[in-house]
């Protein structure tokens, strides 16, 4: 009787190998934002234009958010497609992190501007607001004002966004 | 088993760290850089990390406390961001293992001491 | 050219690996010496085959040979001869390599064993059979000799954080540790297939183990010296899951050393050491898996693809499967010893390794916790450094509190109360000046006082020990253990009292900490071998005398253009002084980080303590087989 004791190390390990075994196919690399289905936090920012308070009170249209820089080369890069989705009508948000306002309106007229609103974030606080983990960062959000869909790092397409549209 | 009630009051009598300095640095020892692999934000130079230390120092300077300070970030990056998991139902496998593996020697012991004793 | 060498020499070894398997079964079955004289023969050959591998790879690295991918993928020209050389093993087949040469290096070794020839034997088929199993997988699933179609002008160079000094000797002695467990392995399958499970073998087994587990202490030390001078935090354990992977085989090394002790001495603990023995390869491969499989990633995971993690699941299942299936199933059944006598030296032993396993279950549950819960609820947590402060270290302080006691009782039968007057002699004022002299310097965190004070104990009372029953007698005992009380008392002093500051500093300006003023006298550019720094020079003063003069530097290595910091450490024995230089902030200013460590170097000194007092202890073995 006492023997069986004697399996309890081979049971613990089968068991443990059968979770990894479990764990390896199913785990996914990629998960989605804590921040989908939350709405859009409000912090203080100051809009360039109207003197908006934030995205929040873009409350009542769905819209993009984009949070980038004139100094990141990623962010540059990947202007093109915000170029093109603004073709589709969607108001575009752009949201300059760590940035001032020369810098910003001289890479807006350098490029193009196709933003319907611009937000610059000279103290470096919207990166933690927003929970991005990568800049930039492009949020959707609906007309609740509930993030839909969070895409870390450079939009390497349009179509990415393209079922969120309208 | 004397000796671990030792340990327990010693670490139940802990003073508890009023000062401001040493708060925050537990607090950002309790923080996992997202971005990082594995470290804290006490322990990163990551641009990110350095956002959130910052946050959570102008938190704390607001009269915040840690568990609001806590689930502000909890809220944005998910649990995974607390390198610590809370005291909660959820978490209870993580932290009641280690009560029942202590509990499992001292029952090997209590075993191997009573043959010991019989032998004699 | 040399990927034809490479190919050669391991399929060469794959071959003699095979009749180091097979021959000293078949020479068993046909009780013929012949066949065990072509196994001893094969060990011998094939490692010399996988070394001609080795050497090759190594070759095609110092020689910056691009036709081949791996070196392609990992080497530079302009790189120094260390870190091409090193490079070698800096990469996921490169280190693959390495694990299977100190896989063939053990049985290598084997063959010259003379006592217990069929027990010997036994273990040499058995390390043969994973010779096998490891070649075929570095063939087949981590080649390191693959060609490309033309030959590159130019290489992908190493990662600049894998460029350094201490990074080149690590791998090889953590390998060493963690595959040098793989011949302690191979004895306990032997010994429960030949259902030989004696004192003798635990005389036969201790060696390896001593010596695998010198190994593994300094390579892991030097990893977490490698952590802190070169990642810049000032930190030297993260509770990194790859950290956890590397404590993990020590914790159940440690503990082996111990009960195969009792073994060898009173033949006692037969269960629990031959379990301990597969255990601590177990985690060595289960290490390896975790590292290697991208589950965990972190600097470590240099290549991650997961068709290899399943390879070496399905690697582990078979080996340590097997070895636990054999255990349940051979185990002699009545050991012919008496039962434990509790209040004993073997007692004390004994409910150490039970705490040390705790502590390894403990490590283990909170490494995997993260990855089953995803798997399970898909919901996401880190297990992190706190989780373990709070739990696997408290669980190792009682660990402190019964090594001395345990050295002071005798084996056998021992008055309890004779042992616990002779540890109180030192305890007391051990515990009583150390608390007082702590609590004046800085009455903060009490545990640390009382940590600190009892890793001082531990000292104490080992060279009391010392005294008055002879050093030379048990020096590896003695030492071992002053080993750990120094660790202890380096991390115990280092984590309560060490400060920092972050300073930004213009040319001639200073700064104060801890006493010592800092000033920035100079910052410099200029080119090195494979990258462009900036240097800062910062004078150190204490009372106008100037102490020491910090070089640290950031450096921008080519062609990654990846950034590093290059910190600068002055130290002398007692406390370190730690700077980091960061960005340039305008204006001739620049971020500076400074860190005060009291003792904390006293943490490696007192790893490489044990480590000596495990070789001191094999030595003394080797004279007697």
């Amino acid at each position: 009787m006492k023997r069986i004791w004697l399996f309890i190390p081979l049971a613990i390990l089968m068991a443990i190998l059968g979770l990894i075994f479990v764990v390896y196919h199913s785990l996914e690399y990629e998960r989605a934002s804590p921040m989908v289905g939350q709405e859009m936090p409000v912090w203080p920012l100051v809009g360039v234009e109207n003197g908006e308070q934030g995205p929040a009170d873009l409350k009542g249209q769905k819209y993009i958010l984009h949070i980038g820089s004139s100094w990141c080369e990623t962010c540059r890069n990947e202007h093109q497609y915000l170029e093109d989705l603004a073709q589709t009508g969607i108001p575009l948000v752009g949201l300059f992190y760590k940035d001032t306002p020369e810098d910003v309106f001289s890479f807006l007229e350098e490029r193009s501007d196709p933003y319907e609103i611009v937000f610059i974030d000279t103290e470096g606080k919207s990166m933690v607001y927003l929970g991005a983990l990568a800049l930039p960062s492009t949020y959707i959000v609906d007309e609740n004002g509930i993030i839909q869909e969070v895409i870390s790092g450079p939009l390497q397409s349009t179509h990415q966004v393209s079922r969120f549209l309208p | 088993m004397r000796v671990w009630l030792f340990i327990f009051i010693l670490f139940a009598a802990l003073p508890v760290q009023a000062d401001t300095t040493a708060r925050l640095k537990s607090l950002y020892s309790q923080i996992r850089c997202p971005v990082c692999d594995g470290q804290s934000v006490e322990d990163s130079e990551a641009t990110l990390a350095q956002d959130l230390r910052r946050m959570v120092y102008g938190m704390a300077e607001e009269g915040r406390s840690d568990n609001e300070i806590k689930s502000f970030l909890v809220q944005r990056y998910g649990e995974k961001i607390l390198l610590k998991p809370q005291f909660r139902w959820e978490n209870a496998p993580l932290w009641g293992f280690p009560i029942l593996v202590l509990l499992f020697i001292t029952g090997i012991l209590a075993r191997v001491r009573h043959r010991s004793r019989r032998s004699l | 050219m040399l990927s034809e060498v490479g190919y050669f020499s391991l399929a060469m070894a794959l071959g003699f690996a095979v009749f180091q398997f097979i021959s000293p079964l078949w020479g068993g079955l046909r009780q013929d010496n012949r066949w065990h004289k072509l196994a001893i023969i094969s060990a011998r050959l094939q490692f010399f085959f996988v070394s001609a591998a080795f050497i090759t790879l190594i070759t095609a690295y110092v020689t910056c040979d691009f036709s081949l991918l791996n070196v392609f993928m990992n080497c530079h020209t302009h790189m120094p001869l260390l870190y091409r050389f090193a490079g070698a093993w800096g990469n996921h087949e490169g280190s693959m390599l390495l694990w299977v040469w100190i896989l063939s290096l053990m049985g290598f070794a084997m063959t010259f064993l003379k006592s217990n020839p069929s027990l010997v034997r036994g273990a040499i088929s058995i390390q043969g059979l994973m010779c096998v199993i490891f070649i075929a997988f570095l063939w087949w699933g981590a080649d390191p000799f693959l060609t490309l179609p033309f030959t590159p002008h130019e290489g992908q160079s190493l990662n600049p954080l894998l460029q350094d000094r201490g990074l080149a000797i690590h791998p090889p002695m953590l390998y060493l540790g963690y595959v040098g467990f793989s011949a302690v392995f191979s004895f306990a399958i032997a010994g429960l297939w030949l259902k030989k499970l004696d004192k003798d073998w635990a005389v036969a087994v201790r060696p390896w183990a001593l010596f695998s587990w010198a190994c593994l202490t300094l390579g892991i030390a030097l990893g977490s010296w490698w952590a802190y001078y070169e990642l810049g935090w000032g930190g030297w354990w993260f509770w990194d899951p790859v950290e956890n992977a590397s404590l993990m085989p020590w914790l159940a090394g440690t503990a082996l050393i111990h009960t195969l002790r009792v073994m060898e001495m009173k033949g006692q603990l037969r269960g629990w050491s031959v379990l301990l023995a597969l255990l601590t390869f177990a985690f060595s491969l289960l290490g390896t898996f975790l590292v290697r499989s991208g589950l965990i990633s972190s600097v470590h995971a240099f290549a991650t693809d997961p068709h290899r993690g399943i390879i070496i699941l399905a690697i582990i299942a078979f080996l340590v499967g097997g070895g636990f299936l054999l255990y349940a199933l051979r185990l002699p059944r009545n050991s012919n010893s008496t039962p434990l006598q509790f209040m004993s030296r073997e007692g004390a032993i004994t409910i150490n390794s039970l705490l040390l396993f705790a502590g390894l279950l403990t490590v283990t549950w909170g490494t995997l916790y993260p990855l089953m819960l995803e798997a399970i609820s898909s919901k996401t947590v880190s297990v992190g450094a706190p989780y373990f402060n709070a739990t696997v270290v408290p669980m190792l302080f009682p660990v402190l509190l019964l090594i001395p006691l345990g050295m002071e009782l005798t084996w056998g039968q021992s008055s309890f109360k004779r042992a616990l007057e002779k540890a109180l002699h030192t305890f007391t004022p051990t515990m009583a000046i150390g608390v007082i002299i702590l609590y004046f310097i800085d009455p903060q965190p009490v545990v640390s006082i009382i940590a600190a004070s009892l890793a001082l104990w531990l000292v104490v009372s080992s060279l009391y020990y010392g005294i008055r029953q002879g050093f030379m007698a048990q020096l590896p005992m003695i030492l071992g253990h002053i080993g750990l009380g120094v660790t202890i008392l380096g991390i115990a002093i280092s984590t309560a009292w060490q400060q920092e500051s972050n300073v930004t500093l213009t040319l001639g300006e200073t700064t104060e900490l801890q006493g010592y003023t800092f000033r920035l006298d100079d910052i410099t550019q200029g080119n090195g071998p494979n990258y462009l720094y900036e240097k800062a020079q910062i004078a150190v003063l204490k009372n106008d005398q100037q102490v020491t003069l910090l070089m640290p530097e950031k450096r921008l290595y080519l062609p990654q253009e990846s950034m590093q910091t290059e910190t600068a450490i002055y130290t002398n024995g007692l406390i370190n002084l730690y700077g980091v230089l960061g960005s340039h902030l305008g204006h001739k200013a620049w971020a500076i980080r400074l860190h005060y460590h009291p003792m904390v170097s006293w943490i490696w000194w007192g790893a490489a303590l044990m480590a000596l007092a495990a070789f001191l202890a094999l030595r003394r073995r080797m004279r007697t087989i």
